[in-house]
């Protein structure tokens, strides 16, 4: 991934944030290009990952304290919610997916041929993220809005290879089965 | 008649739900966890479904090969589907469209609520 392909896909990641803030969240994105040096969340927080594995090795995290987590959460759902509970959580990794999936489709001039992986996401206090792959450049993406501020951290590797998974082959043929199986039963 | 919504995300299937019943459908739900979860649903119900909605990435079965499995057997290839997905590129729309022929939509997200409406209005009725 030469230095041009990397700066687009930043640039995409940084419009999916915007996108997704604006469409299902209802907030307009603020970034803030200041570069925060890396530390440990002081408040409670809910930390968000979602890998990328392909032509791209690499992940985006998201990070929002707790208050700004049911924040969130509240916008997707018109509902006020006040505690960090499994909810929440769903619902961050949930954003957090969607950042990635427009990532994707909007950087498909830097990159194509990767998968994204399922998001994981953790809460508690003092979490710190570190970027473990070799030769990767971590972007720092500072976001606020009317609901608080969120820190985004891209890693992105040099290295990969591209990946397609090639449809569904894998299970459909296990479906069917089972399928046709559960409409047997039922029409007998 | 009944919708089945499949998705690993529950805030996401709530999201879905509330779109739909705020757009004046008054169906019932049935809710999935990931594909292997909605071939029970779909198996024991198939006869009430009037449309499936469905994520791509989840954990133990995809929605692709869910829906690669539904078009496979003819009980439940005819009930309308929907693929529901932050996968948006071109090569992820012609897989699922390989995988169910009779595919009867890809929506992309994030969405609007407008366009999911404009996007099942024209398979459920009110």
């Amino acid at each position: 991934m030469t230095d041009e392909q990397k700066k687009l896909f930043r640039q995409a990641c940084r419009e999916a944030i915007a996108e997704v803030y604006e469409t299902t969240l209802q907030l307009k994105a603020i970034f803030d290009e200041g570069q925060e040096p890396l530390q440990a969340a002081q408040d409670k927080s809910v930390i968000a990952t979602i890998g990328f594995a392909g032509s791209i090795e690499g992940s985006l995290v998201m990070i929002v304290s707790d208050r700004m987590a049911c924040g969130l959460v509240s916008s997707m759902l018109g509902m006020e919610i006040e505690v960090v509970d499994l909810e929440v959580l769903d619902g961050v990794g949930e954003i957090l997916n969607m950042i990635a999936g427009v990532t994707k489709r909007k950087g498909a001039l830097a990159a194509s041929g990767f998968e994204i992986c399922i998001p994981s996401v953790i809460s508690g206090e003092k979490q710190m993220c570190v970027a473990t792959l070799k030769h990767t450049e971590l972007t720092t993406i500072k976001v606020g809005s009317n609901k608080g501020s969120a820190l985004f951290l891209l890693t992105l590797a040099a290295i990969g290879h591209e990946r397609r998974i090639p449809g569904a082959q894998r299970k459909d043929h296990e479906a069917a089965q089972s399928l046709q199986d559960l409409v047997n039963d039922k029409e007998v | 008649m009944k919708i089945l919504v499949v998705d690993d995300s529950a805030v996401q299937r709530k999201m879905i739900m509330m779109i739909i019943r705020k757009a004046g459908f008054e169906h019932e739900f049935l809710e999935a966890v990931d594909g292997k979860d909605a071939i029970q649903k779909l198996g024991l119900n198939y006869q009430d479904i009037a449309l499936i909605l469905c994520d791509w990435s989840m954990p133990n079965m995809s929605g692709v090969e869910f829906l690669a499995g539904v078009a496979k057997v003819p009980a439940v290839a005819r009930i309308p589907c929907i693929m529901v997905t932050a996968e948006g590129t071109e090569d992820k729309i012609q897989a699922a469209r390989k995988s169910h022929p009779l595919l009867a939509g890809y929506i992309v997200k994030p969405f609007t609520p407008e366009l999911f409406k404009e996007k099942i209005e024209g398979i459920l009725k009110k």
